[in-house]
C-alpha cells in the first residue's frame, strides 16, 4: 500500500477487524459461554435432583440398567454418565435401534428413587456454545466456512496488531483515562496484549478445528476427489484402537454391572466418568469405560471390554501406541481450544481470557468510531459509514449480552409442556438481538447516541440482576437454598449473573455522569 | 474527486481479492506441495500441512498488503502459484491422482 509497511499493516488491522467485528464478537461471547456449558445447562434444567454424593457408582449402574431395560429395551447403545467432575447429575443416554429411527435420547435419574426425573426440554449451554461455529439458521458447512473466514480475519488482525504496536509492552502499561480516543486505545491494548498467547492459541486452533472443511484442496491434492478416500483419511486421523468390528449378527450381551468389579479392581471405586454399551445384542458389542480425570490436557484413561465375553480388549494405561508428531500437534491444539481438562480455577481463567477477547474486539470497534468522530468534528462533516458503525456498535456490544439474557429468561418463561420449546428459547435470543440492533436506528431521531448506550446498558443490567429472582419465582431452586445445600453450580450461575448486572449498571451510571457534564 | 475515490476503491478491492482469493489458492497449493515433500506417512504429512496452511495464508495476505501496487501483488501471486504448481507436478508420483 502507499506509505510504509507499518502504515499498510495498520490499515489492514483496522479493516480486517471492523469488517467481521460483529461476527467475531458473537463467536467470542458464545464460545466463551461454552467453558461453562454444563453449568449453564444445570441452571436451565432446575428440575434436576440435588446431587447425592453418598451413592456409589455400582448402585447407580444397577439403577440405570433397570430403568433402561424398561425405557429403552431395543436401543442399540446404552450410556450412563455419573454425577462426578463437571457432570452434575446421573444421566442415562441411549440410541434407539435403526428401525426406531436411530435417535439419541436421555433421562436424568433421581438417585433416591431410581426413577427418571422429567426435565424441561432445553438447548442449554450446549446449543449456546455450538453457535460459535455452527452459527444458526444456516447449513452447517456454510457456517464452517463463515466462521473459518472470521477466524482467519482475526488471526490477521492479531498478527498485524502486533506489527503495528512496535512499543507493545510500553503501551501495555499506559492508561490515559477520560481522553476519549486515547483511552479506548489504551483499554484495547490491555485486552489484547496480556492475553495475546490465549488469543493466538484460540484463533489458530479454531482454524485447525475446521480445516477439514475449510482447506479441502490439501486433502484433494493427496487423496483425490473420491469421497471414500476422503473418509479413509479422516478415519485414519481419528482412528481408535480396541473397538471390535461392527456386526449385525445377534449375540447375548452382558450387563455393565457385571463388569464393575473388574473395573474397580483396576481404577478403584467411584472413579468413572461414564460407562457405555455399544452395539447391544450383536456380536460386535463392547463396553467402553472412561475415567473422570484427565491425563494432562488430554482425555483420561479408557477401558474397552468385549460385550459378550467380558474380555478386556483395550487398556489405555498399558497400550502406549506412540502418536505421530502431526497427530500430537493436532491433539494439543484442539485440546487446548476445548479446555475440557481445565479445573475450576483454570476454567475461570479461560472464561476471563475469552471475555477479554470479546472486549478486545468491542474496544477495537469503539476505537474505530471514536477516531473518525473526532476527525469528523474537526472538519465538520460526517460520513454515513461512521453513523452506521456508531449506531450498530450499541446493538452489537450491549445488544448481544441482552439477547443471551433473553435466552435464559425464555428458559423460565416459555411453558414447560409446549412442543419444540428449545426452538422458542433460541428464537428469543435472535429476535431480541435483532430488536437491539435495529432499535438504535429507529430511535435515532428521538434519542441521542449517548442515550441509546445508557438505555441498552440499563436494560442489560436489569435483565441480569433480576435473573436470580426469576429463578427463585419460576423454579423450586433459589440462590439462598442453593448456597445452603451446597449446590455451587446453581448458586455460581446466579452470582455470576448478579456480577454481570452490576457491571452493566456501573457502565450505565458511569456514562450518565460523564455525559451530564 | 469522485474519480480518484473510485480508483482508490477499485485498487483496494483488487488488492483484497488478491489477498483473500489468490492467497487461498496459493496457500492450498503450498500446503499440498509440502505434504508431498515431508518425509512421513501420507496421513501425517497431510494432517501437518493442513495445520500449517493457515500460517502460509496469513503470510501471503500480509505480503499482498505490503507490496507497492496491487498489480505487483497479482504478478507475485501468479509467479508463486506457477512455481508451486510445477513443484507439485514434479513431486507427485505418477498416476497418483
Amino acid at each position: 500500500m502507499n506509505g510504509t509497511f507499518r502504515q499498510s499493516m495498520n490499515w489492514l488491522h483496522t479493516w480486517s477487524g471492523l469488517l467481521l467485528g460483529s461476527l467475531l464478537y458473537f463467536i467470542f461471547i458464545t464460545g466463551t459461554a461454552g467453558y461453562f456449558d454444563k453449568e449453564i445447562t444445570h441452571w436451565m434444567q432446575p428440575e434436576r435432583p440435588i446431587i447425592n454424593e453418598g451413592i456409589d457408582q455400582r448402585s447407580i449402574v444397577k439403577m440405570a440398567e433397570q430403568h433402561l431395560n424398561i425405557t429403552a429395551p431395543n436401543a442399540q447403545s446404552w450410556w450412563v454418565v455419573f454425577p462426578i467432575a463437571r457432570s452434575y447429575s446421573a444421566v442415562t443416554w441411549w440410541q434407539e435401534s435403526d428401525e426406531e429411527g436411530g435417535k439419541w435420547k436421555s433421562n436424568t435419574l433421581d438417585l433416591q428413587t431410581g426413577t427418571p426425573v422429567i426435565t424441561r426440554e432445553t438447548g442449554g449451554g450446549k446449543t449456546l456454545y455450538a453457535m460459535h461455529y455452527v452459527l444458526h439458521y444456516i447449513p452447517k458447512n456454510l457456517a464452517y466456512w463463515i466462521t473459518s473466514l472470521c477466524a482467519m480475519f482475526m488471526f490477521i488482525a492479531l498478527i498485524t496488531g502486533v506489527i503495528v504496536h512496535k512499543k507493545i509492552f510500553k503501551e501495555f502499561f499506559t492508561f490515559r483515562p477520560n481522553k476519549k480516543q486515547r483511552s479506548w486505545l489504551d483499554i484495547h491494548n490491555v485486552f489484547s496484549v496480556l492475553p495475546i498467547p490465549f488469543h493466538l492459541m484460540i484463533t489458530y486452533s479454531g482454524l485447525v478445528f475446521l480445516m477439514f472443511s475449510s482447506m479441502p484442496g490439501v486433502i484433494v491434492g493427496s487423496y483425490g476427489t473420491d469421497k471414500e478416500k476422503y473418509n479413509e483419511f479422516v478415519e485414519s486421523v481419528f482412528q481408535k484402537s480396541g473397538h471390535p468390528e461392527h456386526s449385525h449378527e445377534p449375540a447375548n450381551t452382558l450387563s455393565m454391572l457385571s463388569l464393575m468389579p473388574d473395573i474397580e479392581s483396576r481404577w478403584g471405586e467411584n472413579t468413572l466418568y461414564e460407562i457405555g454399551l455399544e452395539g447391544r445384542g450383536t456380536a460386535g458389542a463392547h463396553v467402553q469405560v472412561k475415567h473422570h480425570e484427565y491425563s494432562g490436557i488430554s482425555q483420561g484413561e479408557e477401558l474397552i471390554y468385549h460385550g459378550s465375553t467380558g474380555e478386556l480388549l483395550f487398556d489405555s494405561m498399558k497400550e502406549s501406541h506412540p502418536q505421530s508428531a502431526s497427530k500430537k500437534l493436532y491433539t494439543v491444539l484442539t485440546d487446548l481450544h476445548e479446555g475440557n481438562f481445565a479445573s475450576v480455577a483454570l476454567r475461570w481463567l479461560y472464561f476471563i481470557s475469552g471475555l477479554m477477547g470479546a472486549g478486545m474486539i468491542a474496544t477495537g470497534m469503539m476505537l474505530w468510531a471514536t477516531k473518525r468522530r473526532e476527525k469528523a468534528q474537526r472538519i465538520g462533516t460526517e460520513s454515513a459509514g461512521l453513523k452506521l458503525v456508531e449506531y450498530s456498535n450499541v446493538g452489537i456490544i450491549v445488544g448481544l449480552p441482552i439477547a443471551i439474557a433473553a435466552y435464559f429468561w425464555a428458559n423460565r418463561i416459555v411453558p414447560i409442556d409446549i412442543e419444540n420449546r428449545e426452538v422458542l428459547e433460541i428464537n428469543s435470543l435472535f429476535i431480541t438481538w435483532f430488536l437491539m440492533l435495529i432499535s438504535p436506528f429507529i430511535l435515532a431521531k428521538k434519542i441521542t447516541i449517548q442515550g441509546l448506550w445508557i438505555k441498552q446498558l440499563l436494560l442489560a443490567s436489569a435483565l441480569y440482576l433480576l435473573m436470580p429472582i426469576l429463578n427463585a419465582l419460576t423454579s423450586d431452586k433459589n440462590l439462598v437454598s442453593a448456597l445452603l445445600q451446597g449446590d455451587w453450580v446453581m448458586a455460581g450461575f446466579d452470582l455470576t449473573m448478579i456480577l454481570f448486572g452490576l457491571m452493566f449498571g456501573y457502565g450505565a451510571q458511569h456514562l450518565m455522569k460523564k455525559w451530564k457534564k | 474527486m469522485n474519480n480518484i475515490k473510485l480508483q482508490m476503491g477499485l485498487r483496494i478491492l483488487s488488492r483484497s481479492m488478491a489477498a483473500i482469493v489468490g492467497g487461498y489458492v496459493l496457500s492450498n497449493l503450498l500446503a499440498t506441495l509440502i505434504s508431498y515433500l515431508l518425509p512421513m506417512p501420507k496421513v501425517d504429512s497431510v494432517l501437518l500441512s493442513l495445520q500449517l496452511s493457515f500460517l502460509f495464508y496469513c503470510m501471503v495476505i500480509i505480503w499482498v498488503f505490503g507490496t507497492k501496487t496491487a498489480g505487483k501483488a497479482w504478478l507475485g501471486l501468479l509467479i508463486a502459484c506457477v512455481i508451486s504448481s510445477v513443484g507439485l507436478y514434479l513431486a507427485m508420483p505418477e498416476g497418483s491422482l
